[in-house]
């Protein structure tokens, strides 16, 4: 019975084969299109909600989102890999930058990170992003406020010899069964405030980047 | 060159048919790999686990649609492409009309694929069904998946994490808000059942249920 099948000629296989491949094709392709757009405000959706936790709209009258410029300094971050920047101004004045530096030292692999710094370098907070921290432990930043305790901090409060966690003679909680993951976080944070420092003149001169 | 190639694929198709068997076996293993991946929540079990359904049905349509004297070569390829084109729309649309659930999911949304290639063996096996009778085999096999990937993800949850359907709102739209309860703190939880081995040892608790369950019942059918 299959054998008889297999003898035939296989050009009709061949060709119902190609047209399911073309079927198959066409239709993802106008799925694709049809979707596309409302993937993209997804994700500017997303972006925004995010940003507006943390810069109050009272703090800045430009839209974040089309204000984005990118950085490249491995030698302060640990990775090679731009880092985008948000920044809020108001009547044109600079006010604030969203960074997105990357943790390359999680337990799980990179932590991407957003920190909010103001003008005058505290910070008004931050989050998370993506994450490949052990569910449970590494995690407890979501389901816990501890991403909060770094609203307000800046350099010197606390001092830089105190931005690790308290078993290293800092002065953050870490997480029940897991140290790596908010040392890498702190340590970024801690950069990221370091470079806002020494870089926020050019940080807000920068052109627009895609 | 025409002539050579109906020899080409018969050598092509027996050595595979031969083959096949074993990976298959392998494969069916894979295939459970979003169940569990994605079971660590309620809310990411109930949303993989319809998603998935919808991925069954469809792909089963289609190959119920293919001429039934197709060489067996010509049926997998078809099956294969019918199977990555579905969940590759699903995942599309999940991503544009479910945005949460679809971060949640990650790479185990794309991953039901894989269940969904395991399920189609017996129509590679040239098994030929009617639309409505392919449509009816992958409900029932899509709903067996999400009572499987429910139960693990509430088990799992609850033991790990205190709670059922955490963030359920945000992932599966606010209908979904009832649902969401919280039993004891997260710091309470025991870590091991939301981590990966935990999957493995929540299905193997069910499966031991299941068949003490069937130890009991007198066999009257199957």
């Amino acid at each position: 019975m299959a054998n008889a099948a297999e003898q035939r000629s296989p050009w009709p296989a061949a060709v119902l084969v190609f047209v399911v491949a073309v079927v198959v094709i066409a239709a993802l392709m106008a799925i694709a299109h049809t979707t596309r757009q409302r993937i993209e405000r997804n994700e500017h959706a997303w972006l925004k909600e995010r940003l507006d936790t943390l810069v109050p709209p009272t703090l800045h009258d430009n839209d974040l989102l089309a204000d984005y410029t990118t950085i490249t300094a491995p030698a302060v971050f640990g990775t090679a890999t731009p880092i985008g920047v948000y920044r809020a101004r108001r009547a044109g004045v600079p006010t604030a930058a969203v960074l997105l530096p990357i943790a390359p030292d999680g337990y799980g692999g990179p932590i991407e990170l957003m920190v909010a710094v103001s003008a005058n370098g505290t910070l008004l907070g931050v989050q998370v992003i993506a994450h490949h921290e052990t569910p449970g432990l590494g995690d407890y930043f979501e389901r816990s406020d501890w991403l909060d305790r770094f609203r307000g901090r800046s350099l010197e409060t606390p001092p830089q010899s105190k931005w690790t966690v308290r078993q290293e003679g800092g002065e953050f909680d870490s997480f029940t069964g897991a140290t790596v993951t908010p040392k890498a976080i702190i340590k970024t944070v801690r950069v990221t405030l370091e470079y806002y420092r020494n870089h926020s003149e050019q940080l807000f001169t920068q052109p627009i980047a895609k | 060159m025409s002539t050579s190639l109906p020899q080409e694929a018969a050598s092509l198709s027996h050595p595979l048919s031969h083959r096949w068997r074993r990976p298959m076996l392998l494969l069916s293993i894979f295939g459970l790999s979003s169940l569990l991946g994605a079971s660590d929540s309620a809310a990411a079990a109930l949303g993989l686990g319809v998603i998935a359904t919808l991925a069954l049905v469809v792909v089963h349509i289609f190959t119920s649609l293919l001429p039934e004297r197709l060489p067996r070569i010509a049926r997998t390829i078809a099956i294969v492409l019918i199977a990555g084109g579905t969940v590759g729309a699903l995942e599309l649309l999940v991503n544009a009309f479910w945005y949460e659930l679809y971060k949640a999911l990650g790479l185990f949304l794309p991953l039901i694929v894989v269940a969904c290639l395991v399920a189609a063996r017996p129509e590679i096996e040239t098994i030929a069904w009617t639309p409505r009778q392919a449509c009816i085999t992958a409900l029932r096999m899509g709903v067996g998946f999400l009572a499987i990937a429910l139960a693990l993800g509430i088990a799992r949850e609850i033991v790990g994490h205190g709670s059922v359907f955490h963030r359920a709102a945000q992932l599966l739209g606010t209908w979904a808000a009832p649902l969401d309860h919280t039993f004891f703190r997260p710091s309470l939880g025991f870590v091991l059942a939301v981590l990966a081995p935990g999957a493995f040892i929540a299905l193997g608790i069910l499966l031991a249920l299941y068949q003490w369950l069937r130890s009991l019942t007198p066999k009257t059918n199957d």
